[in-house]
């Protein structure tokens, strides 16, 4: 792998779209979700994407995190052209350098937050048991949780849960923090408690965040904003 | 590419989660572990067998003809006397016989059904077959003399009921049980004292003469247990006159001779009544038989095992279905395709690993049921059996859905809501 | 309403058509082995002609003699049926058997022929159908004329296709007429017979007086009553009988025996005769079978059971969404919980279904294939009632418990489906 390689030579831009396009097809139908998207997101900044229902930011959200290829266009990630590489090459770097955050948290019901958090860690090659338990608290003392970890996710409020998935997507050190409406199903005092989280991260650990919202307020308090409207980029 | 380092570090977490839904999983549990136990007792009867079969039988049955001799229900009173002359006409008669080259009168026969057992009223382990054979036994049936003597002339000594000392020949398993490691021969096995043994009994000793390597009575299939054979002379009328003859035939003497040889024997002893059959034949009845019992058996535990299968399936893809977004949770970490089968696989394994310890629990209390003796090494290699072969059914199951998992897209996992 | 349920379920067994299979699988399987082993059980139990008046036939075989020094497990002796059994109150005809083993050379063929030694009332208490000819006579049997009835394969060897009556069949030393040719019977019946001959030919004085001895005897005796409501009478009375049991001639101190029906025999035979079992003739073997195949049947039937309720409980989960939203619009649990029974109760009849042809595919191999001679096995109408009960047993042993499940479900975690649930 050439991603060290690669980081040196451009570190400005963590990730760089051009030209990016997604169709859907099926037998009878053919659906644009994108169409000539170019979006360049620096190190360390704070990106909001907005857009309606169904204008295809979730579409471009799952493109971004390498968990859906583009029909057309380009995409680097430090520079490397990651729509040229092999399933499990992506899976890889999904694993080192992206981490997901899910409005409807999507933890592992039948699993403790510790174990939880561990998730992405189970991926990574050389780690052993109590390495990613060392990792896994870290973590979870980061996002304030530390007297929780032995909770399992439905003893624990909706804000907390989100915090264990923000924790879970931290765990790995990612370079790239992907949040799908964070705080969509919260209520506004735990949905700051989770921006401010996502704040802290990004200005004290210079983690490069790009999140999708409803809401303007939250938009607001990023360092830019793009905006999607029937699959095109309008800002 | 597989990266099993990588895919390993799931297991800890495969067993967490296993654990963790032990309440929904209890069920699946109490499935594995019956299917376990059928899969045992598949392995057991299997392994047991198949290892006895190769065992050496001790004795050859090839062109030994098996003739069943008894004085007629129906016939009038007549002396000891009398029958046991008829009896070493009949002997005499079959020795003149062209095709014939020995016959001894033996009270059990080898693939018979009866058995004659003593315990010396000393517990189970020492209970031995007995048969009483005349002196032409060991050369008819071929046996292996390993240590003293077989008997002869001289043991006449010791005829009759009335002799509280009589001479046996036993096998090297009975001198196992009787003697450990000492030597055995001139040594007598008594009975013990106790209730239910007549005085007669009690004062009589068993003089053991010699010892033969192994004698496996019921057939192939059966295992080497204790076996004494005891002497009698048929012309002394106090002593045992056994009701089977065997006779070895000379090599390729036809089956039809049969008829004739009856027809000697019948004119030889009005009063008696024979029925002639051949030991390779009664092998096959006895294997029959232990088939007639096998066979239904083993089909029955073969459709067990295929209905716990395809319902396994069907409880994996069912699992799979329902979880999807886990599993593309994970797919969205990082986690390969590969990982993925690996998960889907390695949760039923998990489960089956709990099914497997409980399973054995179980299986250690089989051996304090004395319904059937099987070696501990065959009780080992079953169990080993059983287990892999759990794994390997469990991972069979599995092995479907897992490519189902496999396939769908990170991104499609969490469109499911 | 039920008609509605009927639609439904059949609507959701095409559209999971997966695991309607899985379950049709086991449960047809599982149906189809218990009738195979129920049919075979059943025909023993209950067997055709000639035993028409099983229901009150009495049958005594092997008793226990003790004495000091040994225990024999054995037939007794003429004498013991005749001079004790034959005067016990409530006997309307009782008839004393042998039977022996000849071999016969007809034709230049080995033939193991064996001989049922009976008298003539025998033919009168067991229903024989007749091809030719007729049995002989208690007349026939007590002037020891030289006569014999021959089976239908018996004749099959001896003359081909050509009539037997009157020919003359050589058994050992004596030859005997042949007055009658009876159909075949299943060898598996204790009934069953080459060739029949009467008893009173064979008889030695010894046989007349003697009751029991070790390793001699060999008779057995069927006692036919009036109603078969005086059989446990004729059992009380055999017990009494017992005690006043004169041994002349051997060193047997007391016995131990039972006057048992054919299924009682036939557990004694299954049991085994084990010369340590203090309680020999005392048990009510019938009983003991019927119970350890019930017990045999309930586990061989777990398995498969557990197995359908894993499979059931998969699909309800699986529909957890569905079941919610219906939830959601109002319908209660029962309405639910009765759909879903009334789903596994249209499986379990159609897996049953299936059993029963599967039962009688194997039962027709059975029967065509010899394994138990002359025997024709069927699902009959008293198996396949208890086909129904077992169906009926398995659906509600594989139902209630998923049906509890579904009833507990709540309806915003069955919506929201969760990660895992």
């Amino acid at each position: 792998m050439t991603l060290q390689h690669a980081q040196t030579l451009t570190k400005a831009a963590v990730l760089e779209l051009a030209g990016i396009e997604k169709i859907y097809r099926t037998d009878s139908l053919e659906t644009v979700a994108l169409a000539n998207i170019n979006i360049s997101i620096q190190q360390g900044e704070f990106v909001s994407i907005m857009g309606p229902s169904g204008s295809g930011k979730s579409t471009l959200l799952n493109v971004l995190g390498l968990l859906d290829a583009p029909s057309k266009g380009v995409m680097r990630l430090h520079g490397m052209d990651v729509t040229k590489l092999k399933e499990n090459a992506i899976a890889q770097v999904r694993n080192q350098e992206i981490g997901f955050i899910f409005q409807s948290f999507h933890l592992v019901n039948d699993l403790r937050v510790l174990d939880n958090v561990e998730i992405p860690l189970l991926y990574r090659k050389g780690l052993s048991g109590s390495e990613r338990k060392q990792l896994a608290l870290e973590a979870v003392q980061q996002v304030g949780l530390s007297s929780r970890t032995k909770h399992f996710p439905s003893q624990l409020s909706g804000g907390q849960q989100q915090r264990v998935a923000i924790a879970r997507a931290i765990v790995g050190k990612p370079k790239l923090l992907l949040a799908d409406e964070p705080t969509g199903n919260l209520d506004s005092a735990m949905g700051d408690e989770i921006m401010n989280i996502l704040h802290t991260l990004n200005r004290e650990h210079g983690t490069t965040i790009a999140m999708v919202t409803h809401d303007e307020r939250l938009a607001a308090q990023t360092d830019r904003t793009i905006r999607i409207f029937d699959g095109q980029q309008v800002a | 590419m597989l990266n099993f380092s990588k895919n390993f570090s799931q297991i800890p977490q495969l067993f967490k989660l296993v654990w963790n839904r032990k309440r929904s999983n209890a069920l699946m549990v109490t499935e594995l572990v019956a299917a376990f136990m059928v899969l045992f007792f598949v392995c057991l009867a299997v392994l047991h067998f198949a290892l006895t079969y190769r065992l050496p039988l001790g004795y050859e049955y090839e062109n030994v003809w098996n003739i069943q001799a008894y004085r007629k229900q129906s016939a009038e009173v007549e002396s000891t006397a009398i029958t046991r002359q008829s009896a070493q006409r009949l002997v005499s008669v079959l020795r003149g016989l062209p095709s014939v080259e020995l016959a001894s009168f033996v009270s059990t026969t080898p693939f018979s059904f009866s058995h004659r057992m003593t315990s010396f009223n000393r517990g189970e382990k020492y209970k031995t077959e007995i048969s009483i054979v005349t002196n032409e036994f060991d050369k008819t049936m071929n046996l292996t003399l390993t240590q003293g003597r077989w008997f002869n002339a001289s043991d006449d000594a010791y005829n009759g009921t009335t002799s509280t000392v009589k001479v046996v020949v036993i096998n090297e398993c009975a001198a196992a049980t009787f003697f450990g490691k000492e030597n055995p021969i001139g040594r007598d096995i008594t009975y013990i004292p106790g209730e239910g043994i007549g005085k007669d009994l009690e004062r009589t000793r068993y003089r053991v003469v010699g010892v033969i390597s192994s004698f496996r009575k019921g057939s192939e299939f059966d295992q080497s247990g204790n076996f004494m054979f005891e002497r009698t002379n048929i012309l002394d009328t106090t002593s045992f006159l056994p009701s089977q003859i065997l006779v070895k035939m000379k090599p390729g003497t036809a089956a039809s001779y049969e008829e004739e040889m009856l027809k000697k024997l019948e004119q030889t002893a009005p009063n008696w009544s024979f029925q002639i059959t051949t030991l390779a034949a009664d092998r096959e009845k006895k294997h029959k038989n232990l088939y007639f019992a096998l066979i239904p058996g083993l089909t029955i535990a073969a459709f067990l095992l295929i209905t716990v299968g395809l319902g396994l399936v069907g409880v994996v893809w069912q699992s799979v279905t329902r979880r999807m977004r886990e599993l593309g949770v994970r797919r969205a970490f990082g986690a390969t395709r590969q990982d993925i089968y690996f998960f889907v696989i390695g949760e039923l394994v998990a489960l089956t690993t709990f099914a497997v310890v409980f399973g054995l629990f179980l299986v250690a209390q089989v051996p304090l049921i004395p319904f059937y003796e099987v070696p501990t090494a065959t009780y080992a290699l079953s169990i080993c059996a059983a287990v892999i072969g759990m794994y390997i059914l469990t991972t069979l199951c599995a092995l479907y859905p897992s490519r189902l998992a496999g396939t769908v897209q990170p991104s499609d996992a969490l469109r499911y809501e | 309403m039920l008609r509605n349920y009927l639609l439904l379920a059949w609507k959701v067994l095409l559209r999971r058509k997966f695991f309607t299979f899985i379950s049709l699988v086991g449960i047809s399987l599982t149906l189809a082995t218990m009738l195979v082993v129920t049919a075979i059980i059943d025909y023993h139990a209950n067997p055709p002609r000639p035993y028409t008046k099983q229901a009150r036939m009495l049958f005594v075989k092997s008793v226990m003699g003790k004495s000091k020094d040994f225990t024999t497990i054995n037939e007794p002796h003429y004498g013991f049926h005749d001079k004790y059994v034959r005067p016990l109150p409530g006997v309307e005809k009782f008839s004393i058997q042998t039977e022996s083993t000849f071999i016969t050379y007809p034709n230049g063929q080995k033939t193991t022929l064996t001989a049922k030694i009976v008298d003539g009332v025998f033919w009168e208490i067991f229903d024989f159908e007749f091809l030719e000819g007729a049995p002989f006579t208690e007349d026939d049997n007590q002037q020891r004329r030289m006569v014999a009835v021959v089976s239908e394969k018996t004749r099959q060897r001896y003359f081909g296709d050509a009539s037997a009556l009157g020919k003359s069949i050589t058994l050992g030393s004596k030859t005997y007429r042949i007055v009658g040719v009876a159909r075949d019977v299943a060898s598996s019946l204790s009934v069953s017979g080459d060739v029949w001959y009467p008893v009173s030919i064979d008889l030695t004085p010894k046989d007349r007086t003697g009751v029991l001895d070790e390793g001699a005897g060999g008779f057995t005796s069927v006692i036919l009553a009036n109603n078969a409501s005086d059989l446990p009478s004729i059992q009380a009375a055999f017990q009494a009988m017992l005690p006043t049991v004169k041994f002349a001639s051997s060193n047997i101190e007391y016995m131990q025996a039972a006057a048992e029906t054919n299924f009682g025999v036939q557990a004694q035979m299954f049991f085994g005769f084990d010369s340590e079992d203090k309680d020999y003739g005392k048990r009510d073997n019938a009983t003991r079978l019927i119970a350890l195949l019930m017990a045999l049947t309930l586990g061989f039937m777990a398995l498969p059971a557990i197995n359908l309720v894993n499979v059931n409980v998969s699909r309800i989960l699986e529909r957890a969404s569905e079941i919610g939203v219906r939830k959601a619009f109002g319908a209660s649990s029962t309405a639910l919980v009765g759909q879903f029974i009334v789903e596994n109760l249209v499986l379990t009849i159609i897996g049953g279904a299936i059993g029963v042809l599967l039962a009688e595919a194997v039962l027709l191999w059975i029967t065509s294939a010899g394994i138990f001679p002359n025997a024709v096995f069927h699902v009959n109408a008293r198996v396949a009632v208890y086909a129904l009960g077992m169906s009926a047993v398995f659906g509600l042993l594989s139902g209630v418990l998923p049906a509890w499940k579904m009833a507990r479900l709540p309806i915003v975690q069955s919506l929201k489906g969760g990660i895992n649930a």
